[in-house]
């Protein structure tokens, strides 16, 4: 099996310049640890460049990533905030569901508003931030099994 | 046919606590310029979906390969072009006496539209050649096997893993 390995390096650094990076560890920020009884994917860096990048790094947690009573329309009378800002916010959470597919639901929703954001969408937004920051450490864990299991 | 222009970029490395480790430059060509049909033909390059590696990372697990990453430098240098395309002479190295030449590209440059494509289609090329199967629905994937061993190989923008 690592003779396989060493063949493939070998054949690539002989086609193309290389640099071996070792074991995956870091890639797309993505942090992967591969442990002998399973490997854990999750994105703590990227989780908090992204609370820096919208001056959330020092908010505070919430438990939840949405209100339970957390009712979104289109808010026709709200005010507009920056449509840019507000896409590129989605756009970074879309990403960060990656590790953390929980927030799937809550980014999808306020995604839809992507057209005309107002400030009750924005608020909503923000909420997942201030979610993710209590959760920056959370992750995907693989167990090494080849058990299937469903529940 | 047009000639491109190009241009130097410049650019610190950081490292995590944002001291400049290494300064980089790299000549980029102004693909805006390239006119389709002359300057490039096809432009599509696959690109592996992140559900892809995620799903790789779960496969290798459950197999218990361990996955190694490798990086291929200046990557889009390396790709072959196929069209013929002209690129002025780079900002600070201009030739004095021969300030109207041109140079004619063997290989893509950043920034040309075809660089992706090119890339792809000489790491395809060479994997296929050393009997490695590409994969059927994830064209990033590519898979050799013998009687107990098989290797993985998952391409992405700057990326290939595995044992």
């Amino acid at each position: 099996m690592i003779l396989f390995w060493f063949k493939f390096v070998a054949a690539m650094q002989g086609e193309f310049e290389m640099s071996m990076m070792g074991e995956l560890n870091y890639f797309l920020g993505l942090q992967i640890k591969q442990l002998n009884h399973g490997t854990f994917l999750s994105q703590t860096k990227y989780c908090k460049e992204l609370l820096k990048k919208f001056d959330m790094e020092n908010c505070k947690e919430i438990s939840t990533p949405m209100a339970t009573n957390c009712y979104l329309d289109s808010d026709e009378k709200g005010t507009s905030v920056d449509q840019t800002k507000y896409r590129g916010l989605i756009g970074s959470l879309l990403y960060l569901t990656t590790s953390r597919p929980n927030i799937m639901f809550s980014v999808c929703l306020c995604a839809r508003f992507q057209s005309n954001p107002k400030e009750s969408h924005f608020t909503a937004t923000k909420r997942i931030l201030k979610y993710s920051q209590g959760t920056t450490n959370v992750g995907l864990c693989y167990k090494a099994t080849r058990e299937v299991f469903c529940n | 046919m047009n000639v491109i222009g190009n241009k130097w970029v410049f650019k610190d490395k950081l490292d995590e606590q944002g001291v400049i480790v290494r300064n980089k430059a790299r000549l980029v060509a102004k693909g805006y310029n390239q006119e389709e049909g002359i300057d490039y033909g096809k432009t599509y390059a696959p690109v592996a979906r992140l559900e892809v590696v995620r799903l790789l990372l779960a496969y290798a697990c459950m197999n218990g390969f361990k996955l190694h990453q490798m990086d291929v430098k200046s990557t889009f240098l390396n790709g072959y072009i196929d069209e013929e395309v002209y690129v002025c002479q780079s900002p600070g190295f201009e030739d004095h006496k021969h300030p109207n030449y041109v140079f004619k590209l063997k290989k893509a440059l950043y920034g040309l539209k075809q660089a992706p494509r090119q890339w792809y289609e000489r790491l395809s090329n060479f994997l296929l050649s050393h009997a490695y199967e590409r994969g059927k629905t994830d064209k990033t994937l590519f898979i050799k096997k013998t009687f107990n061993d098989i290797i993985l190989v998952q391409v992405c923008c700057s990326y290939a893993g595995r044992i």
